[in-house]
Protein backbone atom coordinates (compact mmCIF):
# COMPACT_ATOMS: atom_id res chain seq x y z
CA UNK A 1 0.00 0.00 0.00
CA UNK A 2 1.14 3.27 -1.15
CA UNK A 3 -1.14 5.75 1.41
CA UNK A 4 -4.60 5.51 2.21
CA UNK A 5 -6.50 7.85 4.25
CA UNK A 6 -10.05 7.43 5.54
CA UNK A 7 -12.51 9.21 8.21
CA UNK A 8 -14.12 6.49 9.51
CA UNK A 9 -16.23 8.47 12.06
CA UNK A 10 -16.03 12.40 11.81
CA UNK A 11 -12.60 13.18 14.09
CA UNK A 12 -10.77 10.37 12.90
CA UNK A 13 -8.33 9.92 10.28
CA UNK A 14 -6.92 6.39 9.58
CA UNK A 15 -3.27 6.25 8.00
CA UNK A 16 -2.46 3.53 6.19
CA UNK A 17 0.97 2.64 4.03
CA UNK A 18 3.88 5.58 3.43
CA UNK A 19 3.80 9.27 3.98
CA UNK A 20 6.42 10.14 2.07
CA UNK A 21 7.83 12.64 -0.36
CA UNK A 22 5.83 11.40 -3.37
CA UNK A 23 2.18 11.07 -1.40
CA UNK A 24 2.82 14.33 0.56
CA UNK A 25 1.21 16.25 -1.98
CA UNK A 26 -2.10 14.27 -1.81
CA UNK A 27 -2.10 13.55 1.83
CA UNK A 28 -1.88 17.88 2.56
CA UNK A 29 -4.61 18.48 0.62
CA UNK A 30 -6.68 15.73 2.36
CA UNK A 31 -5.69 17.31 5.60
CA UNK A 32 -6.54 20.73 4.44
CA UNK A 33 -10.18 19.79 4.87
CA UNK A 34 -9.94 18.64 8.02
CA UNK A 35 -11.64 20.28 11.04
CA UNK A 36 -10.46 19.47 14.94
CA UNK A 37 -10.42 17.65 17.35
CA UNK A 38 -8.63 15.78 15.40
CA UNK A 39 -7.10 12.13 15.97
CA UNK A 40 -4.61 10.58 13.68
CA UNK A 41 -4.68 6.40 13.97
CA UNK A 42 -1.23 5.57 13.00
CA UNK A 43 -1.82 1.53 13.40
CA UNK A 44 -1.09 0.86 9.70
CA UNK A 45 1.54 3.52 9.17
CA UNK A 46 4.55 1.84 7.97
CA UNK A 47 6.41 4.71 7.52
CA UNK A 48 7.37 8.04 7.55
CA UNK A 49 9.60 10.98 6.28
CA UNK A 50 10.25 14.72 6.45
CA UNK A 51 7.77 15.46 4.24
CA UNK A 52 5.09 13.27 5.84
CA UNK A 53 6.31 15.35 9.13
CA UNK A 54 5.82 18.63 7.25
CA UNK A 55 2.32 17.36 6.52
CA UNK A 56 0.99 16.18 10.01
CA UNK A 57 2.53 19.33 11.81
CA UNK A 58 0.67 21.95 9.17
CA UNK A 59 -2.52 20.18 10.14
CA UNK A 60 -1.55 20.85 13.60
CA UNK A 61 -0.07 24.12 13.72
CA UNK A 62 -4.11 25.23 11.57
CA UNK A 63 -5.83 23.22 14.16
CA UNK A 64 -4.23 24.73 17.49
CA UNK A 65 -4.52 28.67 15.64
CA UNK A 66 -8.17 27.89 15.96
CA UNK A 67 -7.84 26.46 19.68
CA UNK A 68 -8.55 22.90 18.38
CA UNK A 69 -6.45 19.47 19.34
CA UNK A 70 -4.84 16.91 17.27
CA UNK A 71 -2.98 13.99 18.75
CA UNK A 72 -1.07 10.91 17.08
CA UNK A 73 -2.18 7.03 18.48
CA UNK A 74 -0.92 3.67 17.89
CA UNK A 75 2.36 4.97 16.51
CA UNK A 76 4.66 1.85 15.80
CA UNK A 77 8.53 2.15 17.13
CA UNK A 78 9.98 3.01 13.77
CA UNK A 79 7.40 5.77 12.85
CA UNK A 80 7.94 6.95 16.21
CA UNK A 81 11.69 6.96 16.47
CA UNK A 82 11.40 8.95 13.54
CA UNK A 83 9.48 11.48 15.32
CA UNK A 84 11.56 11.47 18.50
CA UNK A 85 14.48 12.37 16.19
CA UNK A 86 12.91 15.32 14.70
CA UNK A 87 11.73 16.42 18.45
CA UNK A 88 8.34 16.35 18.05
CA UNK A 89 7.33 13.20 19.74
CA UNK A 90 6.03 15.40 23.03
CA UNK A 91 4.51 18.18 20.84
CA UNK A 92 2.60 16.07 18.95
CA UNK A 93 0.86 14.14 22.36
CA UNK A 94 2.33 10.57 20.61
CA UNK A 95 0.41 7.88 22.11
CA UNK B 1 23.99 -3.66 -6.58
CA UNK B 2 23.66 -0.55 -8.74
CA UNK B 3 20.42 0.97 -10.53
CA UNK B 4 19.20 4.11 -11.64
CA UNK B 5 16.07 6.25 -11.19
CA UNK B 6 14.49 9.10 -12.70
CA UNK B 7 14.65 12.62 -11.09
CA UNK B 8 11.71 12.80 -9.67
CA UNK B 9 10.31 12.19 -6.65
CA UNK B 10 7.92 9.62 -8.15
CA UNK B 11 10.72 6.85 -7.88
CA UNK B 12 10.51 6.73 -4.44
CA UNK B 13 8.43 3.61 -5.09
CA UNK B 14 11.02 1.71 -7.25
CA UNK B 15 14.21 3.03 -4.52
CA UNK B 16 11.71 1.25 -2.11
CA UNK B 17 11.74 -1.75 -3.69
CA UNK B 18 15.10 -1.38 -4.84
CA UNK B 19 15.99 -1.45 -0.87
CA UNK B 20 13.82 -4.48 -0.45
CA UNK B 21 15.55 -6.94 -3.49
CA UNK B 22 19.00 -5.40 -1.66
CA UNK B 23 18.30 -6.81 1.60
CA UNK B 24 16.04 -9.84 0.84
CA UNK B 25 19.38 -10.85 -0.92
CA UNK B 26 21.68 -10.02 1.86
CA UNK B 27 19.76 -11.35 4.75
CA UNK B 28 19.35 -7.72 6.51
CA UNK B 29 16.44 -6.95 8.75
CA UNK B 30 13.66 -4.69 8.33
CA UNK B 31 14.68 -2.11 10.82
CA UNK B 32 17.84 -1.18 8.86
CA UNK B 33 15.35 -1.41 5.65
CA UNK B 34 13.20 1.58 7.58
CA UNK B 35 16.44 3.37 7.81
CA UNK B 36 17.54 3.17 4.14
CA UNK B 37 14.23 4.03 2.85
CA UNK B 38 14.61 7.15 5.24
CA UNK B 39 18.02 8.24 4.51
CA UNK B 40 17.78 7.92 0.63
CA UNK B 41 14.39 9.36 0.58
CA UNK B 42 15.62 12.40 2.02
CA UNK B 43 18.89 12.44 -0.05
CA UNK B 44 17.34 11.70 -3.33
CA UNK B 45 14.37 14.39 -2.66
CA UNK B 46 17.00 16.86 -2.00
CA UNK B 47 18.98 15.81 -5.23
CA UNK B 48 15.80 16.36 -7.30
CA UNK B 49 15.25 19.59 -5.62
CA UNK B 50 18.32 21.35 -5.70
CA UNK B 51 20.51 19.34 -8.35
CA UNK B 52 19.88 22.44 -10.65
CA UNK B 53 19.05 22.04 -14.40
CA UNK B 54 20.64 18.25 -14.47
CA UNK B 55 18.00 16.32 -16.27
CA UNK B 56 19.87 12.59 -15.95
CA UNK B 57 19.00 9.79 -14.00
CA UNK B 58 19.92 9.66 -10.72
CA UNK B 59 22.14 6.27 -9.89
CA UNK B 60 22.10 4.57 -6.08
CA UNK B 61 24.95 1.72 -5.39
CA UNK B 62 24.18 -0.36 -2.63
CA UNK B 63 27.17 -2.33 -0.37
CA UNK B 64 26.95 -5.13 2.10
CA UNK B 65 29.49 -3.47 5.07
CA UNK B 66 29.49 -6.19 8.02
CA UNK B 67 26.46 -5.74 9.66
CA UNK B 68 25.84 -2.80 7.80
CA UNK B 69 25.42 -1.18 4.35
CA UNK B 70 27.34 1.94 2.53
CA UNK B 71 24.73 3.46 0.14
CA UNK B 72 26.15 5.70 -2.48
CA UNK B 73 24.21 8.46 -4.80
CA UNK B 74 25.74 9.38 -7.97
CA UNK B 75 24.48 12.73 -9.45
CA UNK B 76 26.21 13.38 -13.12
CA UNK B 77 25.84 16.84 -14.51
CA UNK B 78 24.99 18.09 -11.14
CA UNK B 79 25.30 21.27 -9.79
CA UNK B 80 27.48 21.46 -5.98
CA UNK B 81 25.35 20.89 -3.55
CA UNK B 82 26.79 19.53 -0.40
CA UNK B 83 24.21 18.42 1.88
CA UNK B 84 26.57 17.36 4.80
CA UNK B 85 27.00 21.28 5.02
CA UNK B 86 23.50 21.73 5.92
CA UNK B 87 23.04 24.48 8.85
CA UNK B 88 22.14 22.36 12.07
CA UNK B 89 18.40 21.66 12.88
CA UNK B 90 17.04 23.29 15.96
CA UNK B 91 14.81 19.96 17.26
CA UNK B 92 14.08 21.44 20.85
CA UNK B 93 12.08 23.91 19.17
CA UNK B 94 8.99 25.06 20.72
CA UNK B 95 5.36 24.57 18.28
CA UNK B 96 5.40 27.90 17.09
CA UNK B 97 9.25 28.60 16.24
CA UNK B 98 8.24 24.90 14.04
CA UNK B 99 8.52 25.44 10.06
CA UNK B 100 9.46 22.78 7.60
CA UNK B 101 12.48 22.08 5.89
CA UNK B 102 16.30 21.04 7.39
CA UNK B 103 15.13 17.95 9.03
CA UNK B 104 15.59 15.53 6.37
CA UNK B 105 19.60 15.99 6.24
CA UNK B 106 19.35 15.60 10.29
CA UNK B 107 17.83 12.06 9.82
CA UNK B 108 20.66 11.18 7.62
CA UNK B 109 22.87 12.94 10.28
CA UNK B 110 21.05 10.76 13.35
CA UNK B 111 21.07 7.81 11.15
CA UNK B 112 24.40 7.47 9.61
CA UNK B 113 27.80 6.23 10.74
CA UNK B 114 29.55 7.92 7.99
CA UNK B 115 27.90 10.85 5.63
CA UNK B 116 30.29 12.19 2.87
CA UNK B 117 30.20 14.33 -0.34
CA UNK B 118 32.40 14.49 -3.15
CA UNK B 119 32.20 17.00 -6.36
CA UNK B 120 34.37 16.15 -8.83
CA UNK B 121 34.32 16.88 -12.65
CA UNK B 122 30.13 17.84 -12.32
CA UNK B 123 29.61 14.09 -10.83
CA UNK B 124 27.89 14.25 -6.77
CA UNK B 125 28.96 11.77 -4.82
CA UNK B 126 27.26 11.06 -1.26
CA UNK B 127 28.30 8.32 0.64
CA UNK B 128 26.36 7.19 4.10
CA UNK B 129 27.03 4.25 6.21
CA UNK B 130 24.34 2.71 8.66
CA UNK B 131 24.95 0.32 11.05
CA UNK B 132 22.33 -2.67 11.66
CA UNK B 133 19.80 -0.89 14.41
CA UNK B 134 20.63 -3.04 17.41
Amino acid sequence: VKLDLRTPVPGTVQVRGRLDAEEAESAAAFFRNLQGPLTVDCSELDYISSAGISVLMETYKRLLASGQAMKLVQVNARVRKVFMYAGLDKILGIE
Amino acid sequence: MERSFRRENASLEAIVDFVREFTSEECLGDSLAFDMDLVLEELFTNQVKYGGAAHGDITIRLERAGHGVVMTILDYDAQPFDPTLAPQANVARTVEEYRPGGLGIHFVRQLSERFDYEYRDRVCTITVTLREPQ
